[in-house]
């Protein structure tokens, strides 16, 4: 039988959910011949879950936190942690204040 | 007998007991006059705050009326006003109890088998004088719709309870400003917006090869399969 040939989302998708495993506790239902892993789709519509880019800003300060406090490309303003890029741009920007109160610390 | 019957009929109300019912001393003790007198008051405040944008279709004289017109069609009857409010209030009781099911279009209208002298009988009659009297005691006239002014009359079975329907007032609410929870509004900020999340991926994902050049291509393949590339 062929094997299927993964495609950059498959492989995308995998990795971000591998990622998720590692960093975060995933939920397990445990039944008696069976466990159920719970984890959150990587993307819905077409954007990323809430839940993961949560944890990819803070997997990214953890980072480069340091190089980029001093460059100023993380600030906050307006009670939004906002992640700029080296031409200026937005990356990312959270409110969460779990992220912002890991990050002040 | 093998494949035989066996029926079960319940046991028939003696007539003492109905009668014993719709004649309670609490029926036949006269109001206050002060409390009597906002029995019609009530009534209008019963039919334009709570049941107000509802149509009823009454099925027995074959009229049609909005909640806030029911007043008027009550006022056509013989009916004492104690009777018009406690056909309000028991309009309004089935429909939060879910014993009468809210149209699924608004505006449609609910079908009423009975007639009005039946929705205001013994029973809700006494309902109504309860939260009267409750209403009059502390001034505040919700306590007319409140559960806790009329009997615990325990929970019907029989009774389908929808969530998005169990209380009209709510359902009015809800339905003017369509905010449904865990949705924003148009001006409301996300919490965390990634406006790159290919530079992210990139330095957060572990085990690849070119996490850059995954993130890219697999971004760019969401964005095409959703229309967005």
């Amino acid at each position: 039988m062929k094997k299927k040939r993964k495609t950059y989302l498959d492989v995308l998708e995998s990795a971000v959910k591998k990622l998720w495993r590692k960093y975060k506790k995933p939920a397990i239902i445990k039944a008696l011949h069976t466990e159920v892993i719970i984890e959150p789709q990587p993307f819905v519509q077409g954007e990323l879950n809430p839940q993961i880019s949560e944890l990819l800003i803070g997997l990214y300060l953890h980072k480069v936190k340091t190089n980029h406090i001093k460059d100023g490309h993380v600030e906050i303003k307006d009670g939004f942690l906002q992640i700029i890029d080296s031409r200026g741009k937005l990356i990312a920007e959270t409110a969460s204040p779990k992220i912002i109160r890991e990050y002040l610390s | 007998m093998l494949q035989g019957s066996i029926t079960i009929k319940p046991k028939a109300v003696s007539h003492n007991l109905i009668n014993n019912r719709q004649e309670r001393p609490e029926n036949l003790r006269p109001l206050l006059p002060e409390v009597a007198k906002l029995a019609g008051e009530a009534l209008e405040f019963i039919c334009k705050k709570a049941l107000d944008k509802l149509v009823f279709y009454f099925e027995t004289t074959k009229q049609s009326c909005s909640g806030g017109d029911l007043p008027e069609l009550l006022s056509q009857t013989n009916l004492s006003t104690l009777q018009k409010g406690a056909a309000a209030l028991g309009l309004y009781n089935d429909l939060q109890s879910g014993k009468r099911r809210l149209p699924d279009r608004p505006g449609s209208p609910i079908h009423i088998r009975e007639s009005l002298e039946q929705l205001g009988d013994a029973r809700k009659v006494a309902q109504f004088r309860r939260g009267l009297e409750l209403a009059a005691k502390t001034k505040n006239p919700m306590e007319l719709l409140k559960p806790s002014a009329q009997k615990k009359s325990g929970f019907d079975p029989n009774a389908v309870r929808l969530h998005s329907y169990s209380d009209p007032l709510r359902h009015h609410k809800t339905s003017k400003s369509t905010t449904v929870k865990g949705t924003l509004s148009q001006n409301e900020r996300p919490e965390t917006t990634i406006v790159q999340p290919e530079v992210l991926l990139a330095k957060c994902l572990e085990g690849l090869k070119n996490p850059a050049l995954v993130a890219k291509k697999g971004i760019r393949q969401i964005g095409l399969l959703w229309g967005k590339g």
